[in-house]
């Protein structure tokens, strides 16, 4: 109630879970803590477990989590575009999020291959 | 993306497999708390939606562009301008449609 930001809901769906959940993305201050509410919420969901653990710092490692079954975190910006979720900083961030999906790393391969 | 404008308040439809449907007027209540309540002893599942980490029942509901969520997250008067149906899922139906979804991927 004593935060001047407005409220930043968004909605995120996570390819093979039942259901999607909101974020208030305000509510978090870094990917890092983004990421380990997400782990938190979908961690149940996922083959072994712990394929969600700080997935969003590993970032770096795109190419190789593409390769295996992990999952990569995606969301739409303010322009209806799907962009890999850790580029820009955590402020621009939260104010062009408009919708997170958390795909399995298979499916997004497509989305970066074309970077290399 | 578009947003389709939710219709003037009608009753929301509350359904469990297994059981008759129900049927609630989501603006009764005043908070999650005593809409989950009020649907667990409708369902005779007093005490098993309000814990929903420990008994593993889940309460979702689908919102005005189709998508399936989670009762709860939203704040409670978003939540009654943007819901179209409750859903009680029993905790193997939970189990059955995350399998069915990892399935799909595969």
């Amino acid at each position: 109630p004593s935060s001047v930001a407005a409220a930043a809901f968004v909605k995120v769906s996570m390819d093979g879970a039942p259901y999607l959940r909101k974020v208030d993305l305000k509510t978090y201050g870094s990917y890092a803590e983004l990421s380990k509410a997400l782990e938190e919420m979908f961690g149940s969901f996922t083959d072994g477990g712990s394929h969600l653990r700080d997935f969003m710092s590993e970032r770096r490692k795109t190419t190789d989590l593409l390769k295996g079954s992990d999952y990569v975190p995606t969301y739409e910006d303010k322009d209806g575009d799907w962009m890999l979720v850790g580029d820009v900083p955590w402020d621009m961030f939260v104010n062009s999020c408009k919708r997170l999906r958390i795909m399995r790393g298979s499916e997004a391969v497509g989305l970066v291959s074309s970077e290399h | 993306w578009k947003q389709v404008p939710p219709p003037l308040r009608t009753y929301t439809k509350v359904q469990k497999a297994g059981s008759v449907g129900r049927s609630i007027d989501a603006t009764r209540f005043r908070n999650y708390d005593e809409l989950k309540n009020a649907i667990a002893c409708m369902f005779g599942l007093e005490g098993q939606l309000d814990d929903p980490r420990g008994s593993g029942w889940k309460l979702v509901y689908v919102d005005y562009e189709n998508d399936v969520l989670l009762v709860g997250d939203d704040p409670w008067e978003e939540f009654i301008t943007c819901v179209k149906c409750i859903r009680i899922l029993s905790p193997s139906e939970v189990q059955q449609m995350s399998q069915e979804g990892l399935q799909l991927m595969n």
